[in-house]
């Protein structure tokens, strides 16, 4: 048996029921005492109670069954009374009719102690794998995000255009394509404001440097030019989206073509501001550019005429005739008015039978009053109509802009020496008189419904 | 996973005769049941924890001319069928009692048969006993322990809770390797591996999973109470020395045993018929001849 001592595990010999029949030194080291008090005793007495019990269920059964048994975990109890993790082998031994039982045990606390290392980082794989599995799901959820972007950008009715930081174009959607007939192949890569060209490319330019600079968005109307050579109204909203560096910025601009809105609301407004019957400039459209030169006179010193020009006779072609006549009346009028002022002078209806004419750079009294003298002249040609003829005459106020009226005042100043005029005689002009003024609108303004001619 | 209490298919379920037939063949083929010889008389072997049938290899020989030697795993052991383990059936004791008399049924036996032990078996036999009087004739059972927890201070059953905690970690230790081998067949998939071939090299358990509810069945019963229930005359073959079950367990069970003989084996461990066949054999025959 002393051969056994140079092996380097420790040892043990039994008989097939246990009997430890030698042990080597290793052995003895490990669990500590004399040979003495092992041999003749049990194998039991080395394992631990746990151990105990696995010897007797799975490890005895098998090795009387097989012969050995290998690499078993089993925990030996060194002299401290302390556990040790072992790995057993047992191999039955025949020989001269003698049976015998040889275990060598392996010390595996390094092993044990690995073993629990790799068990932890087989969690922490575990753990990494689920947080990859989380973090493809993210990334799953991200592409689809993505590919409902680009869906979205694809099939939105909206142009949408998108920049990098510097302005120059990445990329741009079929809608963008359709409203300015730029295709993206043609484009991409350019400078977004080299697209339109004329006096709005500055307010864009503008509007994308400031959204860059200030981080912010951007919303406004530019009127822009296709390559068919229209010229469209768009409203543009510009977006900055930060990237996660600055050469990662992107402005995107959306663009929506507002032309025709832009045409309906020109036309309310012109429904707003004008006569319907003469298509004349309305009264509130006649003050708001009464306003405006008088403002301009003020900075810069002229003379501004405001004709007050009231019918003679019309109410008897209304009643004699009709009112379509009438209206036809009034139309003529219109059109014989407009063709005695220049083109920046203003004609407007002021309702009824009531026009009046706004003069600017208006020139001496004497050259205003041979305006009126040429109106009521061309007004008291005869009028045709389908199956009639008729023939209307005209008074007329005159009012001269003075350092500090306002145009309410100037209008009211025509209207009353319109009045006086018409006092006198059919077919006469009058220029108002300040001081006259506040008496005749002591007598009459309350009575805005005034004398019919 | 319980195959067995799974609907069969409705074809079957007109012909009686055949559907009787295919419930035998289910739990033949499930435990594993193999029978030797033809005597009138009928030996049944029941292997204890950790164990498989092929444990009494040494001692069927010796009674092949006289007797009807039949053999089984329980579910979860040896070549019994994985598919049919029930973790729930198989938490308790009674669960592999029923594996025993469903052996039983399905080989007609009714009556005259007596039923060699070993081990956590022993409890297993005594309450097919219980449940079956008219089964048995007589019971050997090999190293019994009713009850394997100290129960100061009138029983020492030989181990401590935490012992039987560290039994269960040492399993886990050894059974690591082949956890990986366990998934298919515990989920049940068709054409899965089938565990116990691949183990027979190494443990004459099936797997890690159902050795453990095994062993926690084994271990934390205690059938103490059911010993006076038993009326099956019962030879108790007790190792000398038996880590698992002293001799004083043995001396227990004599006492709370009606009819009992108990005989020691001048045997160290707790597989006699393993390590000292001849003396299990002698004594099983000096018993069932003296009858």
């Amino acid at each position: 048996m002393a051969r056994l001592n140079h092996l380097p595990c420790p040892v043990v010999v039994t008989s097939r029921d246990g009997h430890t029949l030698a042990l080597n030194t290793r052995m003895l080291e490990l669990a500590g005492g004399k040979k003495t008090r092992w041999i003749g005793g049990e194998l039991d007495a080395l394992l631990p109670p746990s151990g105990r019990i696995f010897l007797q269920t799975h490890v005895w059964p098998t090795l009387l069954r097989d012969g050995k048994v290998s690499e078993l975990r089993l925990q030996l109890l060194n002299a401290n009374g302390d556990q040790v993790p072992v790995f057993a082998n047992c191999q039955r031994v025949e020989a001269d009719n003698e049976e015998s039982f040889y275990w060598a045990f392996f010390v595996s606390s390094d092993r044990v102690r690995f073993e629990a290392e790799l068990l932890e980082a087989k969690k922490r794989a575990e753990r990494s794998a689920l947080e990859l599995t989380e973090s493809l799901r993210r990334q799953r959820e991200a592409d689809a995000a993505l590919r409902l972007s680009a869906t979205v950008f694809e099939s939105a009715l909206d142009a949408i255009m998108v920049t990098d930081g510097n302005s120059n174009i990445l990329s741009v959607n079929p809608a963008f394509t359709r409203l300015t007939g730029h295709t993206a192949a043609a484009i991409v890569g350019r400078p977004a404001h080299s697209l339109w060209s004329g006096h709005y490319d500055t307010t864009f330019s503008l509007a994308m440097s400031s959204a860059l600079s200030t981080r912010h968005g951007w919303e406004g109307e530019i009127w822009i030019d296709t390559t068919a050579g229209a010229h469209i109204l768009t409203q543009q909203a510009i977006s900055f989206v930060a990237g996660e560096e600055p050469a990662g910025d992107r402005l995107v601009i959306v663009l929506r073509d507002i032309t025709e809105r832009q045409q309906r609301t020109e036309r309310l407004r012109q429904q707003a501001l004008h006569d319907s019957l003469t298509s004349l400039p309305n009264r509130r459209l006649l003050l708001e550019r009464l306003q405006q030169l008088l403002a301009m006179a003020r900075r810069d010193p002229r003379r501004i005429a405001l004709l007050f020009l009231d019918l003679d006779g019309f109410k008897a072609v209304n009643d004699s005739l009709g009112h379509d006549a009438g209206d036809l009346v009034l139309q003529e009028v219109a059109a014989r008015l407009e063709m005695l002022v220049r083109p920046g002078d203003t004609v407007a209806r002021l309702g009824g039978d009531e026009f009046v004419l706004l003069l600017d750079h208006a020139g001496d009294p004497d050259d205003v009053a041979g305006v009126a003298q040429r109106i009521i002249d061309a007004i008291s040609l005869p009028i045709n109509g389908p199956g009639w003829t008729t023939q209307i005459g005209s008074s007329i106020g005159i009012a001269l802009n003075t350092a500090d009226v306002d145009a309410q005042t100037l209008l009211k100043q025509a209207d009353t020496a319109m009045y006086h005029a018409k006092m006198h005689a059919k077919n006469t002009y009058d220029f108002a008189d300040p001081k006259r003024q506040s008496r005749v609108a002591a007598d009459h303004l309350p009575n805005s419904g005034r004398a019919q001619a | 996973m319980h195959l067995n209490g799974a609907p069969r298919a409705r074809g079957q379920a007109t012909i009686e005769p055949r559907e009787i037939d295919t419930g035998r063949m289910n739990i033949l083929s499930r435990n594993n049941v193999s029978v030797i010889g033809d005597g009138p008389a009928v030996l049944l072997y029941a292997h204890g924890f950790g164990c498989n049938k092929s444990m009494w290899n040494q001692i069927t020989p010796a009674f092949a001319a006289t007797h009807r030697q039949v053999l089984f795993d329980y579910v979860g052991s040896g070549g019994s069928d994985p598919a049919a383990f029930d973790a729930q059936r198989y938490s308790s004791l009674s669960g592999y009692a029923q594996d025993l008399l469903e052996v039983c049924d399905a080989l007609d036996l009714h009556s005259g048969v007596t039923l060699v032990a070993h081990s956590v078996s022993c409890s297993i036999g005594l309450l097919a006993a219980i449940q079956r009087p008219a089964l048995f004739d007589k019971l050997v059972l090999v190293g019994p322990n009713p009850c394997f927890l100290n129960a100061p201070p009138d029983y020492q059953g030989g181990f401590e809770r935490e012992d039987l905690e560290g039994l269960l970690n040492l399993m886990d230790q050894n059974y690591m390797g082949w956890a990986s081998y366990l998934a298919p067949v515990v989920a049940g998939e068709d054409g899965g591996p089938r565990v116990s071939g691949d183990l027979s090299d190494s443990f004459c358990s099936t797997d890690p999973v159902m050795a453990r509810v095994f062993a926690q069945a084994t271990f934390f019963s205690d059938n103490r109470n059911d010993l006076p229930l038993v009326r099956t005359p019962a030879l108790i073959l007790q190792h000398r020395h038996d880590t698992l079950a002293p001799l004083s367990v043995g001396t227990y069970m004599h006492m709370h045993l009606a009819g009992s003989t108990l005989q020691v084996l001048d045997v160290k461990g707790h597989c006699a018929h393993l390590s000292n066949p001849q003396r299990v054999i002698d004594a099983m025959r000096a018993y069932l001849q003296a009858a």
